[in-house]
């Protein structure tokens, strides 16, 4: 509607008998209607252009067209409302025009121009509804792909649920691949049952619980909570589940937001390993160095009264004495080794043959423990150039470690078979396979635990598998235990950049 | 006549009674007179009393630490000769004590003939040499 309640009415017909009668109406009609007319098509186009009217009131044929020519379907398509006027008879036309984006027909008249006003009246509140209308869809279709996009894209995945099967209703794109399904309709096609195991870690089983959670959804409108799910090929994850209580369509239903945790949990046990680690470093640098002084007054001691001893000292007591030297030194000897690395991290670095590194870390596990009844096999890529930076006594420790525990698990007799080789274009591999008692599938996943060692009593300190993995670590490296089980040997890997890599990421 | 002149004279700072009762009864049968402090403070003073051919000094110790110690020794005694006892992993109080002219380190725990090694290989060395 035009400013100040006018409305404005433009007028097109090649019979200026007609647009004159028309006129007198509206005149008639009272002040609120302004009336333009034109007498052509191409007139109708330049005015309705130049001042867009309220309504246009149109013929439907002229000398230089017809008036579906103007018309735009659909009928919101148009700027203003348009009512096509015809002669008697030319209905056919006028339902055209209509399907074309006319909003009504008027039959040509003397009774139809009296009734003028009044049908354009009607005409413009039907408009108006029809804008309102076309709006509110509008909206509604934009926020519909506004919430489909939201859906769709998500990295979580979402899906709905319904009563009382609990069965999925829908999913997104992030659900079908966080479950591993090919398709939505896929996806679809599982029970919520068959995703997850039988049993959550705290050892309920998964359908009591699970119904548990969704009771106190529907009851309290939303319920947070940690899940085991299970992919469709059969791997367990960890997640983090919402669901949301939601009326819809006079369905009461639950929409469910999935997020895997995996990642984050990984790297809190890291972390936690690390922290773990890091506590236990200190408390031994800080036993040690309470140790150091009592051990050297017992070594010292003990070398002083041996010295002392005569021909006349009994030799049993000379025994006794040198027994304790022993044991006092070993004590030196494991408290060395305790702390003699991870000190020495980041101070000092340098480049290192792989395989001169090896062969010393042989001579020093052969000089410590009887590697005699060992059979010990080196293999190395010649040609390949297999230096590495880092820090020679921290690396030295990560291999006598390595290669001490395997002599352990071999006993006297046994076979040890060590190949150093290239990875890739970035690392190194030092492959490390024992003929020895081997380890369950439970040890190989305690292995890097601190004090989580299978060994008894003096037979290792228990931190020193998960020392050597941190020094690899600190180095860029990486290192994994295999076996095939008990009996089986072990192999130990592990990977080391470089020496070039690691001096271009420095 | 005394023959004193003759025995050299070291002064062990340790705060670990048994480490200094260990250097008497092995330092002593080897022909050196041994002084014992049981802490910084008093290993500073009977340094200046008694002016030792040699400290044995001991890194870690409560109250004054080795370091500690031994840069106010140097503050008035340049020359005397300086063993530090060293335990796992001092390296870096020991690049602290660089600038200190300290003849030779030893970690703890030693072994008796190392002890003596060390002891008369400084002697053997002319006073005011850094070894590198």
């Amino acid at each position: 509607m035009t400013q100040g309640g006018h409305i404005s009415v433009l007028i097109a017909d090649d019979e200026p008998a007609h647009i004159e009668a028309i006129r007198r109406v509206f005149e008639a009609a009272g002040s609120q209607f302004a009336v333009k007319s034109a007498a052509t098509l191409g007139e109708y186009r330049q005015l309705s252009a130049a001042e867009p009217p309220d309504i246009a009131l149109l013929d439907l044929n002229f000398s230089d067209g017809s008036a579906v020519e103007v018309l735009k379907a659909p009928l919101g398509a148009n700027l203003f409302p348009i009512l096509i006027m015809t002669s008697h008879g030319d209905e056919s036309k006028a339902v055209q025009a209509i399907k074309l984006g006319a909003l009504d027909y008027i039959v040509k008249s003397p009774e139809t121009f009296a009734g003028m006003p009044r049908a354009v009246e009607r005409a413009l509140r039907e408009w108006r509804l029809i804008l309102e209308r076309g709006a509110a869809e509008r909206s509604l279709r934009e926020s519909e792909e506004r919430y489909r996009g939201l859906f769709d894209k998500s990295h979580d995945a979402l899906m709905t649920l319904e009563p009382p099967s609990w069965k999925f209703t829908s999913g997104n794109p992030a659900a079908v691949a966080m479950f591993g399904a090919k398709t939505i309709r896929e996806f679809i096609s599982f029970q919520p049952g068959e995703l997850s195991p039988e049993r959550q870690p705290d050892g309920r089983a998964s359908s009591e619980k699970a119904r548990e959670m969704i009771e106190t959804a529907m009851r309290e409108g939303s319920s947070f909570f940690e899940w085991m799910h299970k992919r469709i090929s059969g791997e367990d994850f960890p997640a983090t589940v919402l669901l949301t209580r939601t009326d819809a369509a006079g369905k009461r239903f639950l929409q469910a937001t999935v997020r895997d945790i995996t990642e984050r949990d990984q790297l809190q046990k890291k972390l936690m390993t690390s922290e773990k680690l890091a506590v236990m470093g200190r408390l031994t640098a800080d036993v040690a160095h309470e140790l150091n002084n009592p051990l050297a007054v017992v070594i010292g001691g003990a070398q002083l009264l041996l010295d002392r001893f005569d021909a006349q000292t009994p030799a049993a007591a000379k025994s006794q004495v040198e027994t304790v030297l022993r044991h006092a030194k070993r004590c030196k000897m494991i408290l060395g080794s305790l702390l003699g690395y991870g000190r020495t991290i980041g101070k000092k670095e340098e480049i290192i043959s792989l395989s001169d590194l090896i062969r010393e870390v042989i001579k020093a596990v052969d000089y410590q423990y009887d590697m005699s009844g060992i059979d010990i096999v080196m293999s190395h890529d010649q040609k390949a150039d297999m230096e590495i930076a880092g820090n020679k006594t921290a690396l030295l420790s990560v291999f006598i470690n390595v290669i001490r525990n395997a002599r352990q698990a071999m006993g006297k007799k046994g076979r040890l078979a060590i190949s150093i080789e290239k990875e890739d274009e970035l690392q190194l591999r030092v492959k490390i396979s024992d003929s020895g008692i081997g380890m369950s599938h439970e040890q190989l996943s305690k292995l890097f635990q601190p004090f989580a060692s299978g060994w008894k009593d003096e037979a290792g300190s228990g931190i020193g598998l998960a020392t050597s993995r941190g020094l690899v670590e600190t180095h860029g490296g990486s290192m994994l235990a295999q076996s095939d089980g008990p009996g089986q040997g072990t192999t130990f890997t592990i990977f080391l950049p470089h020496a070039l890599n690691r001096r271009t990421l420095k | 006549m005394n023959d004193q002149p003759l025995l050299r004279k070291i002064l062990a700072i340790d705060d670990e009674p048994g480490i200094l009762e260990l250097m008497k009864n092995l330092l002593g049968p080897e022909s050196y007179t041994v002084l014992c402090a049981t802490g910084g403070a008093e290993g500073v003073r009977l340094n200046t009393l008694e002016n030792p051919d040699l400290i044995i000094l001991d890194l870690r110790m409560p109250v004054m630490g080795g370091i500690d110690t031994l840069r106010r020794i140097r503050k008035t005694d340049r020359d005397v000769r300086v063993v530090i006892l060293t335990g796992y992993g001092d390296s870096d109080s020991i690049r602290d004590a660089a600038d200190l002219n300290v003849s030779e380190y030893l970690s703890k725990p030693f072994e008796n003939s190392q002890l003596i090694h060390v002891i008369s290989n400084v002697f053997e060395n002319p006073i005011g040499e850094i070894k590198c």
